[in-house]
């Protein structure tokens, strides 16, 4: 079972972003995207989720994505946006049980709080779980809203900038977290990140994109090389237990 | 203690707390109808009043009454009382969903134009004597239902108009709130030519409609009235979807959720419980927009607690209000829409500059 996507096309008004992108992402796979800003990440997986206008196919163990209804489509995809604008804040704990929405209709029952309930101690959430969004730490909040996708339980998982906000420590923590849950269920696993070594330590595969094309698609040692042109600098390549990193 | 434990008792703090939130006002609410129903030009105990009360709701228990005091209790005052209660629960919840669903503390049925329309079709009733849902008769003298079914009707295809737009450029709530601003200065500029170009006599009965009243009210209407609860039911339902709303439309689509479908149905519904209220009291505005906000600053912004907390607080605010307004000038009656606002508004900033959160910066 794998995710294709086929000549995909988007665009916002009469800009195109999006330039033909063919991809195929298999179970288990965990893909990362980097590019430069304004590169068409943050496109392309809303492309994915269906909340933007795209020509193409995208299609999901011989399924178009286009075609499942929305709440069918929850089950499937789960998204964590780069910006998540708050009004009405909610605590991290109704927060993380939003993602067991598409399970239920009226109230959640019981196995999805106590599912919720076991995410939230596994990421050191429980002293939180009654705070409020907008009361806690960046860090915090980005770990509460990985803790829904979590929840969520999903096939195909996109995160768009997972590690923005928190610190070493967590950044590494969550792409631990985000590696061990793709291995273990067996999801397929994208992420627009913007440190491109984080992406060289976890990843699987890595697509640069820029200016909305595909200009390498391979493996971190494949990459690499093109990382100095595209982001036009002057970073030394070096071997890190097999894995390349950039250092500048 | 181990963590999970820590959780459960977090949780289970947050429940406690809400419990005695909906129990205190339902406390209040209770002591509330005694107080209100017991003053009037004729005076009565307290006691007797609640004593009547469950004699009527539970004739079997075979409790004798004063039978001048039952009826006085039960057909001339329970209406009002009850119909406050009605009105104030259907009024803040719609206030509610209508803030969620649009993303904007500042959206509330009436910013959205409901009320605007609503007054117009009353308007056109008084004035010319007409009712559009009764083709171009005029009459000389205007029929009460033809102002109810006026307001009715032109209050729906409001909301049905916005409820379109919702389904269209429905991810956008702002565009939604705009529009409803929108059409609410469009109708106002029709009942303002109205008003203009009318007779005295009829201006004042526009302007007394405008400022709202709950003096009409008697069984028949409440049980047309009591429609608008069905629309709290649903909501509830929807409660957990409605939450998702809270993390942005986004994350809302991400989690199965329908953004354009869920926002139009919602003001279709808010519509109808609008209409069904105001067509019968009329503009009673401000408890749409307050007791939503009251509540969120009592227990967070979980619309399931939301809906019926806040309905409890408008009840309770429409109540008080409306007890005021008739008994502080007594025998003038004040109009219960201009009471609503002076009580809520004042308490209002008061929770506003006490409260620890600023939940929508
Ligand atoms: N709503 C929008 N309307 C018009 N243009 C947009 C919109 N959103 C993004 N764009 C444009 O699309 C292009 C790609 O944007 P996108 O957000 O996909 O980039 P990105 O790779 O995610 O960038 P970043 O690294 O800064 O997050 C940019 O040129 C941007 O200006
Ligand atoms: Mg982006």
């Amino acid at each position: 079972m794998s995710l294709e996507i086929i000549n995909l096309y988007s665009n916002y008004g009469l800009k195109t972003i999006l330039k033909n992108i063919n991809l195929k992402i298999n179970k288990g796979e965990l893909l990362a995207i980097i590019g430069p800003n304004g590169a068409g990440k943050t496109t392309f997986l809303k492309c994915i989720l269906g909340v933007k206008s795209y020509k193409g196919r995208i299609i999901y163990d011989g399924m178009d994505l286009s075609k499942i209804s929305e709440r069918e489509k929850a089950k499937i995809i789960s998204y964590l946006p780069q910006f998540t604008p708050i009004i009405f804040p909610i605590t991290i704990f109704e927060n993380v049980i939003l993602g067991r929405l598409p399970y239920f209709w009226t109230i959640p029952k019981k196995e999805d709080i106590e599912f919720v309930n076991k995410i939230l101690e596994d990421l050191n959430l429980i002293e939180y779980s009654n705070r409020y969004i907008d009361e806690v730490s960046g860090g915090e909040r980005q770990r509460a809203n990985i803790a829904r996708i979590i929840a969520q339980n999903s096939k195909i998982m996109l995160f768009d900038e997972p590690t923005a906000n928190l610190d070493l420590k967590y950044q590494l923590e969550i792409m631990e977290l985000i590696r061990k849950i793709t291995k273990e269920r067996n999801t397929i696993t994208i992420i627009a990140i913007h440190e491109v070594n984080l992406a060289f330590k976890y990843a699987d595969r890595i697509v640069l994109l820029n200016n909305g094309e595909i200009i390498c698609n391979g493996s971190p040692n494949e990459v690499i090389s093109m990382i100095n042109k595209i982001y036009e600098v002057n970073g030394e390549i070096i071997d890190f237990n097999g894995r390349p990193r950039i250092i500048y | 203690m181990n963590i999970k434990e820590y959780g459960t008792i977090q949780a289970d703090g947050e429940i406690v707390k809400y419990k005695i939130t909906i129990f205190s006002f339902l406390i209040l609410l209770i002591f509330l109808i005694g107080i209100s129903i017991s003053i009037g030009s004729v005076k009565m105990d307290i006691i007797d009043v609640y004593k009547i009360i469950i004699a009527k709701s539970f004739p079997f228990l075979n409790i004798n009454n004063n039978e001048v005091l039952e009826y006085i209790v039960w057909n001339l005052r329970m209406p009002r009382v009850l119909g406050a209660i009605i009105i104030g629960a259907i009024l803040a919840s719609s206030g509610v969903v209508c803030q969620s669903i649009l993303r904007n503390p500042l959206a509330s049925p009436f910013t959205i134009g409901l009320s605007s329309a609503a007054a117009f079709g009353a308007s056109i009733a008084i004035i010319l004597g007409a009712g559009i849902a009764y083709g171009s008769y005029t009459f000389l003298i205007t029929n009460e239902i033809f102002i109810i079914t006026n307001a009715f009707i032109l209050c729906l295809i409001c909301s049905i108009v916005i409820s379109i737009i919702a389904r269209i450029k429905g991810t956008n709530p702002t565009v939604i709130v705009l529009t409803g601003i929108a059409i609410g200065y469009f109708f106002s500029a029709f009942t303002s030519i109205l008003q203009y170009t009318s007779q005295a006599e009829a201006l004042k009965a526009v302007i007394v409609w405008l400022l709202g009243d709950l003096g009409l009210l008697n069984w028949e209407k409440l049980i047309w009235i009591s429609s608008g609860l069905i629309g709290i039911i649903i909501f509830i339902h929807m409660g957990w979807r409605l939450n998702a709303f809270n993390m942005g439309e986004e994350i809302a689509s991400s989690l199965g959720i329908n953004i354009k479908k869920i926002r139009a149905i919602c003001i279709i519904v808010i519509g109808f419980m609008i209409a069904v209220t105001i067509s019968f009291v009329g503009v009673i505005g401000f408890i749409c927009l307050v007791s939503p906000h009251i509540a969120r600053i009592i227990i967070g912004n979980d619309n399931r607690k939301l809906i019926i907390t806040s309905s409890l607080i408008g009840s309770n605010l429409l109540l008080l209000s409306d007890t005021i307004a008739r008994t502080i000038f007594s025998p003038l009656i004040l109009p219960v829409g201009a009471i609503t606002s002076l009580i809520g508004g004042p308490f209002f900033v008061y929770l506003l500059i006490k409260s620890r959160r600023m939940y929508w910066s």
